[in-house]
């Protein structure tokens, strides 16, 4: 696993635009940053990251029915007694489409399971299309050998996995309006859908209706089919968890998701399987616990892009990023530092995150992003890879 | 040198390059369709059928009749507008009927923005394969000019389709397009259009209630991770 600088594919930003990745810069700052790429071995690829991801993905699925089975569990996820049913009527029958899993991964030690992306994984569109392409081009530009690949079969997979698993249609797609991100995101995940063979249509969640307890879009029709890009516990928790019940709505993914994207599923696979060489120490906080320790990282039960983490490095410095989650509770992960590069562009040191996608069943490739920071959030830089021995 | 299976998609491509909102997109499809023709008013199907007046009057009345019937009921003008626009509501003559079991009072539902009927004016046209072969034409485009071209008097033999002509409705959100009554895109504009099956038959729009999810998104930058 090395960082190289590259040169970067003239007008590739009006390219970027022209495919709808709008999202390409935020704030001012790039997110995708094409100024160098990451390169892995063969060994990296199909010894330790597809193995490592498949069988986390199989670990994280085996608690699926261990969790459902149990009141306590349920309760301890946070999970409303009145959803109960609802969540089990859908496991295993409602396959799940797509996640991504974050890994602490150096190149040269085991990849360590950081937490699940499982309910709504996002930079799809990035890593499927826009990496795939930047790697052909290099290629034909003479920057990279005819023999580099890729550990990138997500939009294929995509593709199968939208025609296996027979969606009511027209099938709709739904996020946050106001997200370009979000929208970008869904707009690929339709694409693909499309490409399968599918009906699909977009509706802004906020514009989803009910009628007599069946979902409805803009002007009334039933909702029978919806990717949704919000997170469950949201769905759960908000004016419309009722209408959930009554519904004849297939949602993907599918409603046992909301056990997998709770940082609880962490300490419950460490549970389960004790010291494991691709999982970190993990346990519930609970009151007795003790002030953070050297080595350890605080999450919530619910957080996304980073926000709220806390952690307390080996030599007892302490990094932490605000945001809104945190009032249901927290788990403690040990600390496991992402690997350092140094970017010579910015002359500075960057701290680097590999997303595995996960794909129906199957590992289906990787998304690098790297951050000033050992905490990565949203607007994390996301650079392209390659493998090459 | 090992030899590895390749780890990347043999192909990618993108189908759409569209902004998602307000799209329907729909994947080349096995669903039978049917022809029919979209006006936006009496006068425009008269215009463009200077021959078949009556059968355009005909078909909007049925329509303007069907209009109430079939048009989805709101309580509030304000729910109404919030759907289909300002000033592009009206109260339902219905309202006794629905008044009866609730609360009373008006109903609200959209206008009539336009009609579809049936294409009875290029019944006659044969469509011969190859005959609108020009690269990039649009089946749609070829379809509108048979509909034009119907005064140059060519006949043939194709079945007559018959569809019950039924009010059409525009959303505020997506003002391009025609809908029917139970919210299916029919058309982007008037003209000759291939209707699914299951957009041929009125069928009834009903009242609703949006907006019970995206609160806590309030919240965050991104919903995604």
């Amino acid at each position: 696993m090395q960082r190289k600088p590259i040169e970067q594919r003239s007008g590739w930003r009006e390219y970027a635009e022209s495919v709808g990745f709008d999202y390409h810069t935020i704030d001012g700052e790039p997110y995708w940053d094409e100024s160098a790429y990451y390169q892995f071995s063969w060994q990296q690829i199909e010894a330790e990251l597809e193995p490592a991801t498949e069988e986390l993905h199989e670990m994280a699925l085996s608690l699926v029915p261990d969790i459902l089975a149990s009141e306590q569990l349920l309760s301890q996820l946070g999970i409303a007694a009145s959803h109960w049913d609802y969540l089990a009527a859908s496991w295993p029958g409602q396959p799940q489409l797509y996640g991504r899993m974050d890994l602490c991964y150096d190149g040269l030690t085991t990849p360590k399971l950081l937490e699940l992306n499982y309910d709504t994984p996002t930079s799809v569109f990035e890593s499927g299309f826009f990496q795939w392409i930047w790697l052909e081009e290099q290629i034909e530009n003479g920057l990279l050998p005819a023999t580099a690949d890729q550990f990138n079969s997500l939009q294929e997979k995509l593709i199968e996995a939208f025609k296996a698993l027979a969606l009511p249609q027209p099938f709709y797609f739904s996020s946050v309006e106001a997200s370009s991100e979000d929208r970008g995101n869904v707009r690929y995940l339709m694409d693909c859908a499309v490409q399968a063979g599918l009906s699909a249509q977009y509706i802004p969640l906020e514009t989803l209706g009910q009628r007599g307890g069946q979902f409805v879009d803009v002007v009334g029709t039933a909702v029978n089919g919806m990717f949704k890009l919000y997170p469950w516990e949201f769905m759960l928790a908000e004016e419309y968890a009722s209408v959930l019940l009554t519904s004849d709505t297939r949602f993907v993914e599918p409603p046992w998701k909301a056990l997998l994207s709770n940082k609880g599923i962490l300490p419950l696979l460490w549970q389960k399987f004790p010291d494991h060489p691709n999982l970190l120490p993990s346990f519930f906080e609970d009151s007795a616990n003790q002030p953070l320790q050297k080595g350890w990282v605080r999450k919530p039960l619910y957080s996304r892009e980073g926000a709220n983490v806390e952690l307390v490095d080996f030599n007892g410095e302490r990094l932490a990023a605000s945001g809104p989650y945190g009032s249901e509770g927290y788990i403690r992960q040990q600390f496991c530092p992402l690997p350092k590069f140094y970017d010579e562009s910015r002359q500075s040191a960057v701290y680097t995150l590999v997303g595995s996608w996960v794909v129906g069943d199957r590992a289906a490739g990787i998304a690098l992003r790297e951050d000033a920071s050992l905490i990565t959030r949203n607007s994390s830089r996301f650079l392209p890879h390659i493998i090459l021995d | 040198m090992t030899m590895h299976l390749r780890k990347r998609s043999n192909t990618v491509a993108l189908a759409l390059l569209m902004p998602a909102t307000g799209l329907l997109m729909t994947a080349c499809s096995q669903d039978p369709q049917t022809p029919a023709v979209v006006y936006s008013s009496v006068q425009e199907c008269q215009d463009k059928n200077p021959q078949g007046k009556e059968q355009c009057l005909t078909d909007y009345q049925q329509a303007a009749a069907l209009h109430p019937k079939v048009a989805p009921k709101y309580q509030t003008v304000q729910e109404c507008e919030a759907d289909f626009g300002a000033q592009r509501c009206e109260i339902s003559p219905e309202r006794q009927q629905y008044a009866s079991n609730s609360s009373g009072g008006s109903f609200f539902m959209p206008m009539m923005m336009g009609y579809m009927a049936s294409q009875m004016f290029n019944r006659p046209q044969v469509m011969q394969p190859g005959s609108f072969s020009s690269a990039g034409a649009q089946p749609r485009d070829n379809v509108r000019q048979a509909d034009n071209n119907q005064s140059s008097g060519s006949t043939g033999g194709a079945a007559a389709t018959t569809m019950q002509p039924q009010p059409l409705y525009k959303s505020r959100d997506d003002a391009g397009t025609f809908r029917t009554a139970d919210n299916s895109a029919v058309a982007s504009k008037s003209g000759a259009v291939n209707v699914p099956s299951q957009a041929l038959s009125p069928r009834v729009g009903g009242q609703r209630r949006i907006g019970g999810f995206g609160a806590t998104a309030a919240s965050v930058e991104s919903a995604g991770g």
